[in-house]
């Protein structure tokens, strides 16, 4: 029976995995191998996808690549333990049992000196060249806390696997010598997302002196499965075994010495949250720098293992491209494992001649005829073996976790099928009444009321000063003018950056992700894409960047173009500024009616673009769905502070530089002088070039077109620039209502702020940055003029 | 113009030049990238 056809809470076994190309090394990277154990725990609540458990974690799935897969249904009930059918021979290590006492092997500790070269022993690097580690390790198994805890940074962490979109640079507090390298989560070196892509490029490229590899203590199974390969590179490695605190506190354990024996490699169980265990790593992890203490074990197949199939083939392989290898710099095992599974990179690096790529072709094949299964599951076959048999004498697997349950039960509301949708709804209009209409506002008043009262006190001080007119008007015209009336908007952004990150740092995001899959796919794009469009909402930057986690380039693309829809926080203050001064009583309604306005245009768009530029289908939805957990206060605090930081920068540099620089032009004409009225200055001779056509929107004043330039560089300008040059002027005397609500509406839609158009230069290419600056700026004036005619 | 005039006059053009100095060469590290998700703002070099 195909695995879409399971019921839910029945178990069954994998028999084969369908499917070609990256997504299927993916799902086999994930566990999906024949002869793991399967169980379907529900489908998303528009019936697609569906949520499986495996290796005890859980993992999100499309049916129609449910449909890919085999399994057997033997009346098997849900275990904990997934793997069956395992060989104990696996291993070639002395045999261990569950009671053996295994006498600390000391690896990565001083005394030891565990290399066999002769010069490692007599040669330490020297104690002044740079040490540099990758931290390496699965999505959402704690990376950022680790880096955050080693160097002191205040890096955003967050609980949805791919926060990490690209590698952070920290020094190791304590040791000025030791430099880390934060890469993106990962789950094997088959690179299948452009973050795994960046981890392992880096990885294999630059080098390292060694790589910390940190994994989820909780789910171990899955985990090693990227330490093995990362061993296989030969480079001096030091494990994290994180969580180990949420391990021990559910009855669970693992028996580090003999881990650390049945790898060769230094194991340090940790608590990257609690900074338990970390000393001891950055010890361990120095020493093995230092030593260049290498894995001693990098060879994961055995010669009994199925008549030894797998275990022939790579050895034959290694014998035949060991001199390519060596002259390509990539370590053998680590080549001829890539080269079975068909890494074309691989391939390519190596210049392979035809006759050894013949020979090739030809020991592969013999291998899967001995072996009964394709090439790239039998390597996944061969490591996941390993990792068994590894697991089976180290690890006291816990009882299902208290975060667990909890998930669990908290799912059967926010994923449920008749309750998943409402809550989403509810959840987000909560969000944005709490922030736009009640908290928010209370705060900004508060803001508003200070920022009123230190300007009169520098007003009335600049009077009795005697300062003369024209600095004063700079000061107070100009500068407090533009900086205030965008400061008054910071707490409504930090606010809406508090509830983002909550939803965030819960895991919430993921389960929305998992819910709103089949809606976004009729879009076009995966559920996946939720994330980016979400975070849209609150600044466009890091939301372009969060669109790396999608691992088709057309999905990515597509999640880019459309993210500019997403009101961001910045256009707050354009959307109070007017609804509060011309819909007074209606302006909660007002900023809604603009953020569904670009919902609305953006599905419009997506729609528009599925069917031209960007035809076919969105990748594969797989996806793991962390626990549910309680956001760390000091992780909170730590990310509105720096939202908070970054808003007073933009305020105090491109505001106050635009401001003044606005207040220059609109205070001297062409000769210099000092214009009495602002429509003989600069500004308005320039500005009144371009207002021809915003004619038809009725927005032809100089003034507007002026604010709607500088929005351009951000977009709070536009407020400061239209509160510098209107001044004292009442709106409501020059607009009406319609024109005003036009203007929202292209200020809305047009083109994103520099920022966010070189992000997305830097992701996409020129073309495509002009080209998207160039399509909004149309479909803002196109939008605004059926506000006009309607 | 006064002398306080003035002074006040050049401290806020000294801000201004000193402001957009440091901005046009963070947007110059950063090849217009922003540090909005860094707090660090090592991610942007």
């Amino acid at each position: 029976m195909k695995l879409n056809e399971l019921k839910i809470g029945q178990t069954a076994r994998i028999t084969s995995v369908g499917g070609e190309g990256s997504l299927r090394q993916h799902l086999l990277d994930m566990g999906m191998i024949p002869g793991a154990e399967v169980t379907l725990i529900k489908y998303a609540p528009m019936g697609d996808p569906m949520e499986l458990r495996i290796h005890d974690y859980e993992l999100t799935l499309r049916l129609a690549e449910a449909k890919e897969i085999e399994v057997k249904d033997e009346g098997l009930k849900m275990k904990d333990n997934n793997i069956i059918n395992i060989q104990e021979t696996n291993l070639s290590s002395p045999a261990l049992d569950s009671s053996s006492i295994i006498p600390h092997p000391g690896l990565g500790e001083g005394g030891h000196f565990h290399d066999n070269s002769p010069e490692a022993h007599t040669k330490p690097l020297p104690s002044s060249m740079r040490l540099t580690f990758a931290l390496a390790g699965n999505q959402n198994c704690g990376k950022t806390t680790l880096f955050n805890q080693l160097t002191g940074a205040n890096q955003h962490v967050g609980n949805f696997p791919g926060v990490t979109v690209e590698h952070k640079i920290g020094i190791i507090k304590g040791h000025p010598e030791a430099q880390i390298i934060d890469l993106p989560g990962i789950y094997s070196l088959s690179p299948y997302t452009s973050e795994e892509v960046v981890s392992r490029q880096y990885i294999i490229n630059r080098r390292p002196t060694a790589i910390i590899n940190i994994v989820d203590a909780t789910n171990i199974e899955r985990n090693l499965y990227l330490t093995l390969q990362l061993m296989e590179l030969g480079v001096p490695m030091v494990l994290a075994l994180n969580f180990m605190d949420e391990l021990k506190g559910n009855g669970g354990t693992i028996r580090v010495n003999a881990m650390e024996h049945l790898l060769g490699i230094p194991v340090i169980p940790i608590s990257a949250m609690k900074n338990e265990g970390v000393d001891e790593l950055v010890e361990h992890a120095l020493h093995i720098a230092r030593y260049q203490e290498r894995p001693q074990r990098q060879d994961f197949c055995h010669p009994n293992d199925h008549g030894g199939a797998v275990h022939r083939c790579l050895h034959a392989i290694m014998h035949l491209t060991e001199d390519h290898c060596q002259q390509a710099h990539i370590p053998s095992r680590f080549a001829a494992c890539k080269l079975v599974e068909g890494d074309e990179r691989v391939l390519e690096a190596l210049k392979l001649s035809q006759n050894e790529k013949e020979t090739l072709e030809h020991i592969i094949q013999q291998m899967e005829e001995e072996r009964g299964l394709d090439r790239q599951a039998a390597i996944a076959d061969m490591r996941f073996q390993f990792i068994h048999s590894v697991t089976q004498r180290t690890v006291v697997k816990p009882r299902e976790s208290r975060e667990h349950r909890r998930s669990q039960l908290i799912d059967r509301v926010l994923t449920g099928r008749w309750t998943a949708l409402p809550s989403f709804i509810l959840i987000m209009g909560l969000v944005f009444y709490l922030t736009f209409t009640s908290v928010g506002v209370w705060l900004q008043d508060l803001c508003q009321a200070g920022i009123d009262w230190f300007t009169e006190v520098s007003d009335t001080a600049l009077t009795n000063w005697n300062i003369a007119p024209a600095v004063h008007s700079l000061i107070i015209d100009g500068i407090y003018n533009g900086v205030g009336t965008v400061l008054v908007f910071l707490p409504l952004i930090v606010c809406l950056f508090f509830f983002l990150s909550m939803l965030e740092d819960t895991g919430y995001m993921a389960r929305i992700a998992f819910v709103t899959d089949k809606l976004l796919r009729r879009l076009g794009l995966s559920g996946r894409s939720i994330v980016p469009l979400l975070i849209g909402f609150g600044c466009s930057v890091p939301s372009i960047m969060a669109s790396r986690t999608l691992p088709s380039e057309r999905d990515r693309r597509m999640t880019i173009l459309l993210t500019p829809f997403m009101s961001c926080t910045a256009k707050i203050p354009i959307y109070a500024f007017f609804a509060t001064a011309f819909f007074p009583s209606h302006a909660g309604w007002v900023m809604a009616s603009l953020y569904a306005i670009g919902i609305v245009v953006g599905i419009v768009v997506a729609l528009i673009l599925k069917r031209t530029m960007f035809r076919g289908e969105p990748v594969p939805f797989v996806m793991e769905l962390p626990n549910y957990r309680l956001p760390m206060a000091k992780n909170v605090m730590r990310l509105l502070w720096d939202k908070a930081k970054d808003f007073l920068q933009r305020a105090f540099t491109v505001i106050f530089l635009a401001s003044i620089i606005v207040w220059f032009l609109q205070t001297f004409n062409f000769h210099m002088q000092m214009v009495t009225d602002a429509h003989d200055s600069m500004l308005a001779q320039v500005a009144g070039l371009v207002a021809p056509l915003f004619e038809p929107l009725g927005l032809g004043d100089w003034r507007i077109m002026t604010a709607l330039v500088s929005g351009f560089m951000a977009k709070e300008t536009v407020v400061s620039t239209l509160g510098a040059l209107f001044g004292d002027v009442v709106l409501t005397t020059i607009f009406t209502p319609t024109v005003v609500f036009a203007l929202l509406v292209f200020c809305l839609l047009y083109t994103p702020c520099v920022a966010a158009i070189a992000t997305i230069r830097r992701e996409l290419g020129t073309r495509w940055a002009v080209g998207i600056a160039v399509a909004q700026c149309h479909i803002a004036w196109f939008c605004a003029w059926l506000v006009v005619i309607i | 113009m006064n002398l306080q005039s003035i002074i006040l006059l050049a401290i806020v053009l000294g801000l201004f030049f000193v402001v957009g100095y440091r901005y046009i060469r963070r947007q110059r590290k950063s090849r217009g990238g922003s540090c909005c998700n860094c707090s660090s703002g090592s991610c942007c070099s």
